[in-house]
Order: C-alpha cells, then sequence, then structure tokens
C-alpha cells in the first residue's frame, strides 16, 4: 500500500504533472462555472491536445477538468441561480437564496470546504477498497437501481415545498416531459411532432437553464427590481456556526455521494438530489431550506464531489464507465494505447496511483483557489441589477445553446423560462418538475429492464434481497413519519382537550 | 376571468389527457410482458389529470372563482426591499425580445443577437444611457466570443453574414 | 466650423463598418468552394459529429480528423458534436459545401428504417470506409454456454436473454438477423450503452450480449468474459481473438458487422469528393490509421467512393428485412 502510495505521489509531483494538473482544475473549473458546458464536453474538446503528451500526465490534466468542474458548477448556481452542470442543480435551491441574503460569499466557502473534504475522504476510500467496492457494486442490476430510484423518489418528496400535492403535480410533469423522444429499447417516437431536434428528447439544460435562470429573471422582474444587496464583510466569511450546521450536512453527503457515485452509471446529479433530500429529513433546520439554509448548499456540494470520484471506481477497477465523463476518459485510454479493464491496477500501477495521488493534489489547489475567491466572487452581485440580469440572459441561452449545438435549445430554455416564471405566478413549486425529470428517465429505464428481466412480472424482485431491502427502507420512509405525525396530532388533540376540560372545572 | 391558477390547472388537465391518450396508444405492455413505451406518458398523465382537478376543485371552493396572486401582492410577500414599482409587462417586453433574439441568431449570428439583445435591455427597458447599453454590450459580446469560439471552439452560428465571426 | 453631431458620425462609423463586414463576408466565405477541376481541401473544415462528445463515433472523428490533418499540411479539422440525428440534419444543410463531412457508422442505415426522417444514406456523398467493426456473441466467465451453437440450442427450450444497447444499434440488428437465420427467440433486456451490458453480463443479469470487442478486449484478457463467436466469415487476425469461431462456424448464417466510415454532403463535385479520397486512401497508408485500427480492434479493409457507396446499398438491403419488424 504504501508503495504505491510513494509511487503514485513521485509521479505526480513532478514540475510538469504539477502544471498540468494545474491547467486541468483551472480549466475545469471555468467549464464548469459555464452553463451548458459540461465536464463531458470539456474533457473531449481538450482531448486532442493532449496527444502529445505522456499517457500519465494526459489523464492527470483530463481528470482535473472534471473534478474541477465539480467546483465550478456552484458558482453560477450561488451567484445568479444558474447551474453550471446538472448536478448543481440542487445547489441552486438554496445557495442562491444565501446569496439574495447578501450570504454568497459563506455560500460558496462552505461549498468549497464540503466538495474538499468530500474529495479527500472518497479518495482516501479509493485508494483502500475500490476493487471490492466494485465487486460490491456489480451486484447492482437493473432491479436494485430501480429500488434505488423508488428510494430516490421518497426521499426527494419533501423537497416539494409547502404543499405535498402540488410537488407530486410536478414530479409528473417532469416524469411525463422526459419521456419526448425515441425510446430506447423500442425505437418509438414519443411527443416529438415530427421534430428532428426532439428526437433524443428536451435538453436537460435548456430545461434548467430555462426554469432556474430565465423564470427568475422574469419573476424579479415582475415583482419590481430588488435593492442591490449590501453584504457586511462580517457576513462575507464563513462564521462559527456555519461550520458548525455544516459539520454533519458535509459528512452525510460525502457518504451518499460515495454510496451513489460508486455504483456503474450511477449520477453525481442523482447523489446530489438524494444527500439534499436527505438532509432536508433528517436536518433540524429543515423549515429554513428553500430558503437559505447552508446544509442546503453543503450537502450536495459534498456529494457531487464524493460521487464523482466514486465514478473512478468502476472505471478503473473494471474499465467499465461510472458516468458519461469517465466514459470519456475511458476512450482516451484507448486512444493513448492502454486497455482499460480489470487488468489495469496489475498492468499499469505508476498510471494508476500517479493518477489517483494527482487527484489530492488537485483537490488541494482547488481548495486553495476558491476559498479565497469566494468573497470576491460574491463581489460579482454588487453590480446593479440592470446591468446583471442582461448577462444572466446570454450567458443562459448561449449556454442552452452551447451544450450540443442546437439552437433548437434556446427555444426550449425561453419557453422554460415562461413556464417557470407562470409557475412562480401560480404557485407551484420548480424543483420537483427538474427531479421528475432526472428520476423520471431513471425509473422508466430500470422499470423496463426489471420487467423484461422477469419476463412480464415483478416477481423476480423476490429473488434480489438487496432490491427489497431497499424497496422496506423506502417503504419505511413513507410510512413512519406519517405514522408519527399522526400520532403527534392525536397527542396534541387530546392534551389540549384535557387542558381545556380543566380550565372549564377552575370556572366553576 | 379566472383567476391563472385555474387557467393553469386547466392546461394541465387538457396535457395529462393528452398525455394518456398518448401513452395508450404507444403501447402499455410489449408482447413480452415487459413495460411498453406508453406506461409512463399513460401513468404521468393519470397522475397529472387526477391532481390538477384536485387542486382546481380546491381553488374554486375557496375563494369562488379565485383571484390569483397580483404582482403587488407577490412583491409584498418577498423579503426583499423593492425599490422600484413592480411593473410586470417588464417580463413580457423582455420575453419578446429573447424570441425576437432567438430568431435573429440565424440572420445576424448568435453573438450579434446577443450584443443586440443586452443593448436593447440595458437601454431601454432599463432605460440606461445608450453609451452605456452599447459598452456593456460590446463587452459581453468581446468576452462570449473569446471564451466559447475561440478558447472552446464551439460552433457559433454566424446567420448570413458567415465566415467573418 | 461645422462638426457634424455626435450621432450622425455614429450612424456614419456603423454603415462603414457593417459595410466592410459584408465585404470580407463575401470574399472570404466558405473556403475552397468547388467548381474548379483542382479543388484541393485547405484550411477549416468541419468534422460533424452525430452523437456526443467522448463516445466512439466522436473518438473516431477526432483521429480521423487530426489524422487527415497530418496528410494536408495547413488543414485544420474542426470537430463539431450534435445530439444525433440533428448532426445528419447539419450535414443536409451543407449539401454542395465540400468542407464538411460527417462521422457515420451504421445507424446511417438502420435509423432511416426505423424512425421517419427525411433523409437515408443516399442523401449524402460516402467519402471512405475506415473499417469493419464486429459483433462478438460474450458471455461471462462463470455462464454455462460455452460455444454459440449450445446458445442457440438453449433458445430453442428456454429463454436466453440478451442485452441490447439500443433498438437502433446494430446488436439489436444482428439479434434479429440471427433470430430469423436460426428460427429461435431471444428475450431482450433493454441498455442504454455498451458499457452496461459489460456491467450486466458480469453480474449475471443477462446471458449474453453481443459487443464489439473493443469495448471489452480488458475483459477477455482478464478472463472475465469470453467471445463465444464473431459474426464474420473469417476470424480475427488479432492474436487476442483468433482462437473466437465464427458464426458461421457455428452454423448460425449471419456475419453483419458494423462499419466506421466518413461521408460528405450532398451535390459536391467529382473533382471534389477524389480529392478527399485521396486524402483518405493516404491516410489509410499512415501509421495513425494502423493504430487507429489496432487499438479498437477493427478490421483494416477500407473501400473508397464507389465501393463504399455499393457496399453502403449492400447494407441496406440486408437489414430491409429487420425494419419489417
Amino acid at each position: 500500500m504504501w508503495d504505491n502510495l510513494s509511487l503514485g505521489f513521485s509521479t505526480a509531483l513532478t514540475p510538469e504533472n504539477l502544471l498540468l494538473c494545474f491547467i486541468g482544475v483551472l480549466a475545469g473549473t471555468i467549464i464548469g462555472l459555464l452553463p451548458g458546458l459540461g465536464a463531458t464536453t470539456g474533457v473531449a474538446v481538450l482531448l486532442p491536445l493532449t496527444f502529445t503528451l505522456d499517457p500519465v500526465s494526459a489523464l492527470i490534466m483530463l481528470a482535473g477538468i472534471y473534478y474541477g468542474a465539480q467546483y465550478g458548477g456552484t458558482i453560477t448556481s450561488v451567484l445568479i441561480s444558474t447551474p453550471g452542470e446538472p448536478n448543481s442543480i440542487m445547489t441552486t435551491l438554496d445557495g442562491y437564496q444565501m446569496a439574495r441574503r447578501g450570504r454568497a460569499g459563506p455560500a460558496l466557502a462552505i461549498a468549497a470546504v464540503g466538495s474538499f473534504f468530500a474529495a479527500i475522504v472518497s479518495l482516501i476510500l479509493l485508494a483502500l477498497v475500490a476493487p471490492p467496492l466494485a465487486q460490491i457494486a456489480l451486484k447492482f442490476g437493473p432491479p436494485e437501481q430501480l429500488a434505488l430510484v423508488v428510494l430516490g423518489f421518497v426521499i426527494i418528496s419533501t423537497v416539494s415545498g409547502d404543499s405535498q400535492i402540488k410537488g407530486l403535480l410536478m414530479t409528473a410533469c417532469g416524469v411525463l416531459l422526459a419521456t419526448v423522444g425515441i425510446d430506447s429499447a423500442t425505437g418509438t417516437t414519443r411527443f416529438t411532432f415530427g421534430q428532428l431536434d426532439l428526437l433524443s428528447g428536451i435538453s436537460l439544460i435548456a430545461v434548467v437553464v430555462g426554469l432556474f435562470a430565465l423564470g427568475e429573471v422574469l419573476a424579479q422582474l415582475s415583482i419590481g427590481e430588488a435593492k442591490p444587496i449590501r453584504t457586511r464583510l462580517r457576513e462575507m466569511l464563513l462564521s462559527k456556526e456555519d461550520l458548525r450546521r455544516s459539520r454533519a450536512p458535509i459528512m452525510r453527503g460525502t457518504g451518499v455521494g460515495f454510496a451513489f457515485g460508486a455504483l456503474p452509471g450511477g449520477g453525481s446529479t442523482l447523489a446530489s438530489f438524494i444527500a439534499y433530500g436527505l438532509e432536508k429529513r433528517v436536518s433540524p433546520n429543515r423549515a429554513e431550506f428553500g430558503k437559505g439554509a447552508i446544509e442546503g448548499v453543503a450537502a450536495p456540494e459534498s456529494a457531487n464531489n464524493a460521487a464523482a470520484n466514486a465514478n473512478f471506481i468502476p472505471t478503473l477497477v473494471l474499465g467499465i464507465p461510472g458516468g458519461a465523463t469517465t466514459a470519456v476518459l475511458l476512450g482516451a485510454f484507448t486512444l493513448y494505447g492502454i486497455t482499460p479493464g480489470p487488468l489495469l491496477f496489475e498492468q499499469q500501477p505508476t498510471l494508476v496511483w500517479g493518477l489517483l495521488a494527482s487527484f489530492f493534489i488537485g483537490n488541494v489547489i482547488l481548495l486553495v483557489l476558491n476559498l479565497p475567491m469566494a468573497p470576491v466572487f460574491a463581489q460579482l452581485l454588487r453590480l446593479p441589477y440592470g446591468y446583471l440580469y442582461p448577462l444572466i440572459l446570454c450567458s443562459s441561452l448561449l449556454g442552452a445553446f452551447a451544450e450540443e449545438n442546437a439552437i433548437f435549445d434556446v427555444w426550449v430554455a425561453i419557453a422554460f423560462g415562461i413556464v417557470g416564471y407562470f409557475i412562480f405566478r401560480v404557485g407551484l413549486p420548480v424543483a420537483p418538475l427538474v427531479i421528475g425529470m432526472v428520476l423520471g428517465a431513471l425509473f422508466e429505464k430500470t422499470l423496463v429492464q426489471t420487467s423484461s428481466m422477469g419476463s412480464g412480472s415483478f416477481g423476480i424482485l423476490l429473488d434480489r434481497p438487496i432490491a427489497l431491502g431497499i424497496l422496506a427502507v423506502a417503504a419505511l420512509l413513507l410510512v413512519v413519519p406519517a405514522v408519527l405525525a399522526r400520532r403527534r396530532r392525536l397527542r396534541v388533540a387530546h392534551t389540549s382537550l384535557v387542558s381545556s376540560e380543566s380550565k372549564k372545572d377552575t370556572h366553576v | 376571468m379566472p383567476s391563472g391558477e385555474l387557467i393553469a390547472y386547466a392546461v394541465l388537465t387538457a396535457v395529462g389527457v393528452y398525455a394518456t391518450v398518448n401513452g395508450v396508444s404507444y403501447r402499455l405492455v410489449e408482447p413480452s410482458g415487459a413495460v411498453g413505451p406508453g406506461m409512463m406518458p399513460a401513468a404521468s398523465g393519470v397522475v397529472i389529470v387526477g391532481l390538477s382537478l384536485i387542486l382546481m376543485v380546491r381553488v374554486l371552493r375557496s375563494s369562488g372563482a379565485g383571484r390569483g396572486v397580483t404582482a403587488e401582492e407577490l412583491a409584498a410577500a418577498s423579503e426583499d426591499d423593492v425599490i422600484d414599482p413592480p411593473r410586470e409587462h417588464r417580463a413580457w417586453v423582455v420575453i419578446g425580445l429573447m424570441v425576437v433574439t432567438a430568431l435573429l441568431m440565424n440572420v445576424l449570428g448568435l453573438l450579434p443577437a446577443l450584443g443586440i439583445l443586452v443593448v436593447v435591455v440595458v437601454g431601454f427597458v432599463e432605460r440606461r444611457s445608450w453609451t452605456r447599453a452599447v459598452a456593456v454590450g460590446l463587452i459581453t459580446v468581446v468576452v462570449l466570443y473569446l471564451v466559447f469560439d475561440q478558447l472552446l471552439g464551439v460552433p457559433l452560428p454566424t446567420g448570413l453574414l458567415g465566415g467573418v465571426i | 466650423m461645422y462638426t457634424q453631431p455626435p450621432q450622425r458620425r455614429l450612424t456614419r462609423c456603423f454603415v462603414i463598418a457593417t459595410g466592410s463586414t459584408l465585404l470580407l463576408g463575401a470574399c472570404g466565405a466558405s473556403v475552397g468552394s468547388g467548381g474548379d477541376d483542382d479543388w484541393t481541401p485547405e484550411g477549416r473544415v468541419t468534422m460533424l459529429v452525430p452523437a456526443g462528445a467522448g463516445g466512439g463515433s466522436d473518438l473516431l472523428a477526432r483521429s480521423v480528423g487530426s489524422g487527415f490533418e497530418d496528410v494536408v499540411s495547413g488543414l485544420n479539422v474542426n470537430v463539431e458534436n450534435y445530439d444525433g440525428l440533428p448532426g445528419y440534419a447539419q450535414l443536409q444543410k451543407a449539401a454542395g459545401d465540400p468542407a464538411v463531412m460527417l462521422s457515420a457508422e451504421s445507424s446511417l442505415i438502420t435509423v432511416p428504417q426505423l424512425a421517419d426522417v427525411d433523409f437515408d444514406y443516399t442523401s449524402f456523398t460516402p467519402i471512405f470506409k475506415l473499417g469493419d467493426d464486429r459483433a462478438v456473441l460474450t458471455v461471462s466467465e462463470g455462464s454455462e454456454f460455452s460455444s454459440c451453437s449450445e446458445v442457440i440450442g438453449a433458445a430453442e427450450s428456454d429463454q436466453v436473454q440478451v442485452g441490447v444497447a439500443s433498438a437502433t444499434g446494430i446488436d439489436a440488428a444482428v439479434t434479429l438477423l440471427t433470430e430469423q437465420a436460426t428460427g429461435v427467440e431471444f428475450e431482450r433486456v433493454p441498455f442504454d450503452a455498451g458499457s452496461e451490458l459489460v456491467t450486466s453480463l458480469l453480474s449475471g443479469d443477462i446471458d449474453i450480449a453481443l459487443l464489439n470487442p473493443g469495448e471489452v478486449i480488458g475483459q477477455y484478457e482478464a478472463g472475465k468474459l469470453k467471445g463465444l463467436c464473431v459474426f464474420a466469415e473469417d476470424r480475427y487476425e488479432y492474436d487476442q481473438l483468433k482462437d473466437i469461431p465464427t458464426s458461421v462456424e457455428e452454423g448460425i448464417d449471419v456475419t453483419f458487422s458494423q462499419f466506421r466510415g466518413i461521408i460528405a454532403p450532398a451535390d459536391i463535385t467529382d473533382a471534389e469528393r477524389d480529392a478527399w479520397v485521396e486524402v483518405a486512401e493516404e491516410f489509410t497508408e499512415s501509421d495513425a490509421y494502423d493504430e487507429y485500427i489496432e487499438q479498437n480492434y477493427l478490421q483494416p479493409n477500407a473501400v473508397f467512393g464507389e465501393e463504399f457507396s455499393t457496399y453502403l446499398e449492400e447494407m441496406a438491403e440486408s437489414l430491409s428485412g429487420v425494419s419489417e419488424q
């Protein structure tokens, strides 16, 4: 173990590799910052530049882009309610609200701290237990994934604001939106109205940018221009209180993120959703969520970093991509003449351990870059809204375009901006719509797979203890709070009945 | 005039019905027994119809036809201090401008169209000085160009002028 | 002294600027516009990819792009990704422009057959096929099957579950052709990508899958997965794969494989097409081509121009039975 680590660090700490690591994480931060441009595209675009480099060095840089983007996506989420990456969507809920209250600095700072913690912990776990974890992850087939999505729905159901019914309605709308396009299982085109651009479905980024960024701008315009946010120096930095409140969410977020990221195909987006939902359920400050609770930033931000790193487990151990960006990195392996697969650790120890060591170094660099920059970035909000929001409009429309070079997506973003505006005016919650889109797609996929595996019945689930276990937890989460709440109501009613009785007595 | 909420729920009900009907036509169950492509559209359609109707009934019961929330009320409810009186039509103007911008993208090119958007919003909607508006517009276009076109190689449509930008 | 009022001056500047822009635009518009007989590719060329960044088609495009750049000095290939079919729509829009290409594979044939689109493989100009990527019937190391004929035998009496990556993909086509040729029926479990098939094979959730060796060579080497037969007429020459029998040897008369190639827009002149074919031919003689072929375990059976068109026709023929399902 120590040999491997020393091999790794000696590889990663060469001047060339350090420089490439720095370039990678910086590029990653910028790419993550820009809405519409994801880590996946960034890595693929910069891939040809690396052909002249030594494979280890090239991968160090490309990997830096990947986890660097996890830090960058937060910045626009917090400052202008525009998620730079899909896994920063949850951060906009509370992060942007914190910014509106002049607390953008602490929001960004806690995101950096949480991300760093999650990254280091997940890397340590990666280094120690990657191979056995990969084997366990293999046990998660479609039935288990279906169970996880169901659990996800249950956990997320608390993120519907005040009304469960409205939240559920929006979720169902999101699920419906996700069905647009060619169904990959059967080739059936659904709801495409003959439009070529809809055949691959509605772009998630365009929807998110439209709902969160454009919708927010339109909402702000209609209710009148808010005073520019004045922040005092004290409020720009993290307070002890912030850190105290964030400790547990960061740890829980890391756990959730790591668990979901380690599954092949497990996404950091899903992990961030679950982490947020879980935090809202267990946090003593849950009433503040959605209005600027720092836990609502700490949890998903830690989760997305942990998941991004955990994605490397199936990638490096089995040669199976953990997600879209790791799929590109695996492609890069092939281009460099390295065969990814179960023998990678044996055949290429320098590469693997050098890469892992560079992750540590890269995250340190990112923390050093992001933490002091947090209050600086927050200054951006001092700009009068009249100048700020046209910039938001531009970056949103351009971002929607840039995801897949489609002007059609610009229209989608505008359309969802209008939808978001109406949703705001009518008082329906916005977040469940996006959650429905993401979870709905996964739900359908795993549902179809499970039913195919079971030849039309779901009896197969009875044979899969892990899936049953997860479903049981979901059922408990659904039932227990309802039962407890009912008992509490009864007890309160009983108590007030008793006390009013006794009051009556005293009046006699 | 029924409230915005009522209209929204009515629209959603219609959407739900459409989804369910189409879902059924896409096949609910495959011959092999597996879940078919129509199941999710139909199921979500049913949920949408059901919940929209429930919410509609609630609105109708609580305040007659309901009034909906006006911009003033939203502003009052918002926790920020507002310095401008609510000007709801501004949102509509911006929506219109964005539509025009999107239409112009194929004619003038994406960046020029965005540049014009910025200039018009800052100068006309926000009533700042035109010099400022043009300056902000130019800076925005230049920065976006440098980052997206030069640095990242994203192919930005150049419209009918093509080849130069 | 008469000085023009500021607005007027501004307007004049604007007019001059616009005018010169338009002029420059008209001159510099498209690179290497067709018309003369001695056209050579030069300057900035666009390579369209009807798939997201990082996938197989994308990496092909980038490899071929940089290969072409090595062949033609001063050439600058710019890869543009589109979300699937809109990439083909872009190619349609570029009709007549020889400075555009697209990285294609068998979806070019299968998608128009299965989905309602207004183009098919004849809507474009084929330039060259790099090589074939064949499908290998793959099982996990612990599988009960040790040959393809066994798999067919089992499928006659029991349900054999095959993972399929996409309804419009090559493995769906081969699965269907096999069913037609042998009269058995497989049970399909749908997935989104080859990598998911690998996972499901390893975990035992599916029995078999048809995979391209390039995706799974690492698994083969580690012994976690084994290839039972390759759908082709001859065996592989690669060391790691030469022991895999062909489908024909196993009694399955299906030899369908996927291609990877480059196509150009419609309506370019013969001179332009031939110029690209020349570049492609030079590319196939380079080391970069050999490396790409070997790294991805493709068959180095490149065909160019007219031959490629014929190849596509034949492929469409053999697949027309598939689309009638």
